[in-house]
């Protein structure tokens, strides 16, 4: 019987091997089945119009509450994170390139991946939830001509609560998603039963933590917002809200329509890229040290 | 000779369209983008408040000091995060981005770069009210 030796090289093209051959995209739509499925429980009980009361009413008074919300929170988290991973394997694998319109209208739908992850933090209604509404709509509203009318929208969050945010989580983005993707999505089948191991896993994650929440309190003086936002929240201090919050994204989506080996801009793209990612996670790290 | 005036009459004509559509965009822009005032909203604080306490409400601060009580918005103008009181530095402090400002709402660290509006603040007076009248 052979022996096998883990060498340094052996476990760089094991690790390349698992990257490749492990598939990414149906876990990542595993964990979206999963996070569609509590979401849909979660709505049975969530009420927008008094959302951080509703939210932790879930976390103390409702039985299983605080489970149903962490199976959201960690499913959609890990279903957008796996998304990404999925993104950058097929950009660095062998498989079959797309035509620039298929794939700018695939691609489309990460931001809207990320704004679904948004609005759910937004519609905890807690110290973070509320702020990071309140950005985003200044944000919006910081756009020449369109801003006003993005932001009735999106958010509205001032004018409106939770209610736009609510209706965009729930039924907007979540179509806008499916439209984007159902090209790509209608060539594969994925089964659950194929991922039990897998959908166990997020359950038994979903049991033992809860879903983060922040109160708010009087003598709270930093708050930091999500995860993929705090690189963003951290430009916020030294540029104008459109500059940090708009362009600055925007050249990143810009440069992922362009990833692809075939397009001409290819190279320069996937450099612009990575190199945007290096420096937000940069910046990530400077806001995570305050 | 004719049909050059056919076509430029129908030339004409479709500029005249398009400017008449253009004309009608203008009264159309001008409704939409028309903010009517809010009413003045009302809120009562049923409590007298002594030298030196500060009163948090979601939107306001109401501060009273030996010779004045005031209301200071409580919605920080770089991006809209509701700020807290810090009874240590007594400043008003973001905790999205640490801008401060005085208890006055004179800005004195930023981002932010406007002052906090303050509101109108009406002293109850009669046998049954005791307190405060804040006009947002």
């Amino acid at each position: 019987m052979p022996r096998v030796i883990l060498s340094p090289c052996n476990a760089g093209l094991i690790m390349k091997r698992l990257l490749l051959e492990t598939k990414w995209g149906a876990l990542s739509l595993v964990a979206l089945y999963v996070s569609i499925l509590s979401g849909v429980v979660l709505a049975l009980q969530y009420d927008e119009a008094h959302p951080f009361y509703s939210a932790s009413s879930l976390d103390l008074l409702i039985p299983f509450g605080s489970f149903w919300r962490s199976l959201h929170f960690y499913s959609s988290q890990i279903f957008f994170l796996l998304s990404a991973v999925h993104l950058v394997v097929i950009l660095f694998g062998p498989g079959d390139r797309l035509s620039l319109k298929k794939w700018m209208w695939l691609i489309a739908s990460m931001p809207i991946a990320l704004l679904l992850l948004f609005t759910g933090y937004v519609l905890r209604g807690d110290a973070t939830g509320e702020s990071a509404g309140l950005i985003a709509e200044n944000i919006c509203l910081s756009i020449p001509v369109i801003g006003d009318m993005l932001n009735s929208l999106l958010f509205a969050v001032t004018e409106e609560g939770m209610k736009r945010v609510y209706a965009n989580h729930i039924i907007g983005l979540g179509v806008l998603w499916v439209i984007f993707t159902w090209d790509h999505l209608r060539r594969y089948r994925v089964t659950v039963y194929e991922h039990d191991w897998f959908v166990l896993g997020i359950l038994a994650f979903s049991l033992i933590f809860p879903a983060p929440m922040e109160p708010m309190k009087m003598g709270v003086f930093h708050i930091s917002g999500p995860w993929f936002f705090l690189g963003l929240q951290e430009l916020l201090r030294y540029m104008q809200p459109f500059v940090a919050g708009v362009m600055v994204p925007m050249a990143f989506m810009i440069s992922l329509a362009f990833l692809q080996k075939n397009q001409d801009w290819g190279s320069k793209a996937r450099l612009f890229a990575c190199t945007w990612l290096i420096l937000y996670g940069g910046i990530t790290l400077v806001a995570l040290g305050r | 000779m004719t049909e050059e005036r056919r076509i430029f009459l129908r030339n004409g004509w479709d500029w005249i369209r398009l400017a008449a559509t253009a004309a009608l965009c203008y009264p159309l822009f001008r409704f939409v983008k028309f903010k009517v005032p809010k009413k003045p909203r009302l809120v009562k604080v049923e409590k007298l408040m002594k030298v030196g306490d500060v009163y948090l409400d979601q939107e306001f601060f109401l501060f009273h000091d030996e010779s004045a009580t005031w209301a200071v918005s409580r919605i920080c103008t770089h991006l809209g995060c509701r700020l807290n009181f810090s009874e240590k530095e007594h400043l008003l402090i973001c905790p999205c981005h640490q801008s401060m400002f005085t208890t006055k709402g004179v800005m004195v660290a930023g981002p932010a770069k406007r002052n906090l509006p303050l509101f109108p603040v009406e002293k109850m007076s009669g046998e049954n009210a005791k307190g405060y009248i804040v006009s947002l």
